[in-house]
């Protein structure tokens, strides 16, 4: 059985992409349309790997990543920010909160699927 | 110098009921215009999930269609037809040993029938010595009956010698036309029958050449496609990684919807923020008076920031739509290319049609039929043979026969001398005549053993022509029969092979058809952006026509310090290109760059300004 990597983005065509990339490599893919709802779905079940936009309605991507390091089947599985945002200093807060890494949107497949590997181990 | 313009505009502003009016206006025509973006914003989302959803289907259908080219490619690049190639190398050299070896052979029996005709012409000399020594014969026992009759009583038992002579006459005569008759008959198979087999097994050779030569063509066609499989498998491969990164470019391209909406959804705030400044402006028209060209300034700078903006989300989305549109049709194209090499590899790609197995088929089960055929006619020569065999076996029954009246008349004629010499001198005469009868016996023999000499002759051909046929039938059944099931065991495979060729370049044709027909209804089917581009050029023009009520009012510019009137603007932005339009055009409007640098490409690639790049792409950063 594949990986489940979460995909947390209010954009359902992004979440269609990451969702449509991840899946041709065998991935098992979840969705989550804000960082509420991804939280809800983290705390049911078991995720390997999230990636998540920053803005989102709700609750946004750096209160995410720090609802599910309180978790503690997430305290330790890679969160990799998906985001148009680019400022170092956004990206020192997410740092903050637990992200592990950090991709400015668009992503290309092969370059998305390089970094779950990287990051997946 | 600005400073004092600037102060002389304030208080002329001030005074000026048209510029309340006019910001009143504004905040009215700014609202319409922040709704109209609003609306635009998440209007483009269906579409795009659409074609996102059309995406995963051609990329699923791209893959199976390039399974299914591989499949073909490595069908024929395969195991089976590597093998089914050797053998029908093998077999088809052994066809030619095959079909020289009975070319050699016909040759020599041709020659072998040549020389029995020859040797049976021989016959006719000594036959022909068989009717005269008759006619002797005859004359001798009737020359005997009156010298018999002559003698009376002293010549008693001649009568019966005369009889016997006679007798004997007509058994040579009925004997030697009968191996004239013989003769003849033998003449006639050689001529007519062998000679016809002969023609036929030429004729079924030439037949069987022919077609081993066409398939010679076919095996060197197969092994130039075989040897081309592993470059058709190359383009195919490179095919397929086209494809592969059409589809990332779709993916890379579908996601400026939510670029594009966003960057909206900013300029669409930002409006609103400026909207409430400029009601705030005419609700607390004499508390703020003193600000009014500030904010006049301010309105006509935020628009125009907010226009370039609107332009370059325009831009974005047009080229990610049109490429999206032209990787799709990429995708089709090089589907039909791909399927186009591996029909023209697979070679039915001929106006018939026809599936080049199919005739290599056809036509190496005509050549196992034909040497069938040849078979059956090898077993006709030996029939052949045997007749001759048997006629001449029939002959020198004949001549043995003939041999024993030579020896009959013999003792004829030695009995006929001694009752002459009895008889005395009356007698001379009949001793004349026995002489005569022994004589003839001599002849008889003499042309006997002629004739038994060429017979002889004959039958050591015949035997050893018939043992040749019967050996050489022999050997040709159990090798044809082992050509016939060597090509059935190569046949298969290759049938299997052009069966499965058959039945996947059909679907794949089918595949091919539907995926370019669908992506063809895909792609001009998509008409969001014209929608999206339509509305922002609108808004962009009314921003510009906002921009130059407030130049009209404020023509100065707003100084070095705008920038950092504009902080909460520039805060709103999430991207690099947001960001750089932001920086640019505030560098003009301070004076530090050209106005037509907001015209071109303000985006660009996007290069993050600290981080470096690495393997995984320079807008990914690991913590």
């Amino acid at each position: 059985m594949g990986k489940v990597i979460m995909t947390a983005d209010d954009s359902a065509s992004v979440r269609q992409m990451v969702s449509f990339t991840l899946k041709q490599s065998g991935y098992e893919v979840v969705e989550a349309v804000d960082g509420k709802d991804a939280l809800q779905k983290l705390s049911g079940q078991k995720v390997d790997m999230l990636i998540t936009d920053l803005n989102m309605p709700n609750l946004d991507g750096i209160g995410l990543i720090k609802g599910a390091r309180a978790i503690p089947t997430c305290k330790f599985i890679p969160i990799v920010m998906l985001t148009t945002e680019s400022q170092d200093g956004k990206k020192q807060e997410g740092k903050a909160a637990g992200a592990t890494g950090w991709i400015v949107k668009p992503f290309k497949p092969d370059q998305l699927l390089a970094v779950v590997k990287k990051v997946l181990g | 110098m600005a400073n004092t313009a600037k102060h002389i505009i304030n208080n002329e502003i001030r005074e000026d009921s048209n510029a309340y009016r006019t910001c009143s206006l504004w905040v009215e025509r700014l609202a319409r215009l922040s709704a109209e973006l609003r609306t635009i914003a998440g209007s483009t989302e269906t579409e795009f999930l659409g074609i996102g959803a059309g995406l995963h289907d051609f990329y699923q259908r791209a893959g199976e269609i390039s399974r299914m080219s591989s499949d073909v490619v490595s069908r024929f690049a395969g195991d089976e037809v590597n093998g089914a190639i050797n053998g029908l190398k093998e077999i088809l050299d052994h066809m030619c040993d095959y079909l020289n070896h009975a070319e050699h052979e016909t040759a020599q029996s041709t020659g072998t029938l040549g020389r029995m005709n020859e040797l049976l012409s021989k016959v006719t000399e000594p036959l022909a010595g068989f009717r005269k020594l008759n006619k002797v014969l005859r004359m001798l026992g009737t020359s005997t009956k009156i010298e018999s009759a002559r003698l009376g009583q002293r010549a008693a038992g001649f009568d019966t010698l005369a009889e016997d002579v006679a007798h004997l006459a007509v058994q040579v005569n009925e004997k030697s036309g009968t191996i004239l008759e013989q003769k003849e008959e033998l003449s006639a198979v050689i001529r007519q029958t062998l000679s016809r087999i002969l023609a036929m097994e030429d004729e079924q050779r030439d037949h069987v050449r022919m077609i081993l030569d066409k398939t010679r063509q076919s095996l060197a066609t197969l092994c130039d496609i075989n040897s081309r499989c592993s470059a058709v498998a190359a383009d195919i491969s490179d095919a397929s990684a086209e494809v592969s990164q059409n589809i990332s470019e779709v993916v890379t391209s579908m996601q400026f919807h939510d670029i594009v909406r966003q960057q909206i959804e900013h300029v669409q705030e930002t409006l609103d923020e400026l909207c409430g400044k400029l009601n705030e402006m005419s609700v607390h028209k004499e508390e703020l008076k003193s600000d009014i060209s500030d904010r006049i300034g301010e309105t006509g700078y935020v628009c125009e920031l907010q226009a370039a903006q609107l332009r370059h989300a325009c831009d974005e989305l047009m080229s990610a739509v049109e490429s999206i549109i032209g990787n799709l049709q990429g995708i089709a194209s090089k589907e039909v290319h791909m399927s186009d090499e591996t029909h023209g590899m697979a070679g039915v790609a001929d106006e018939a049609g026809s599936s080049f197995f199919t005739e290599m088929e056809s036509d190496l089960s005509l050549v196992t039929s034909v040497l069938g055929e040849s078979l059956e006619t090898n077993r006709k020569m030996s029939s052949a043979m045997n007749t001759v065999a048997g006629t001449v076996g029939e002959i020198v029954r004949f001549v043995g026969d003939i041999e024993n009246i030579g020896e009959e008349i013999e003792l004829i004629a030695l009995n006929a001398q001694i009752k002459a010499a009895r008889t005395g001198t009356d007698g001379a005469a009949l001793g004349v005549l026995a002489e005569a009868i022994q004589r003839l016996s001599l002849d008889t023999l003499l042309h006997t053993s002629g004739i038994s000499e060429t017979l002889t002759g004959i039958t050591e051909i015949t035997e050893s022509l018939y043992a040749g046929v019967e050996k050489e039938a022999a050997v040709l059944e159990s090798e044809v029969l082992g050509m016939a099931n060597e090509l059935g065991d190569l046949l298969r495979p290759l049938r299997k092979v052009n069966e499965a060729l058959g039945a996947l370049l059909i679907r794949m044709d089918e595949s091919v058809r539907d995926l370019s027909a669908d992506i063809g209804r895909t792609t001009s089917g998509i008409t969001v952006h014209r929608k999206v581009v339509q509305v922002l050029d609108s808004v962009v023009d009314a921003l510009n026509e906002i921009v130059a009520e407030a130049h009209a009012l404020v023509p100065v510019a707003p100084g070095s310090d705008a920038a950092e009137k504009l902080k909460a603007v520039a805060a709103r932005y999430t991207m690099h290109s947001e960001r750089n339009i932001h920086a640019l055009v505030t560098e003009i409007k301070s004076g530090k760059a050209a106005p037509a640098a907001t015209q071109g490409k303000v985006s660009g690639p996007l290069i993050l300004p600290e981080k470096a790049a690495d393997e995984l792409g320079d807008n990914f950063e690991l913590f």
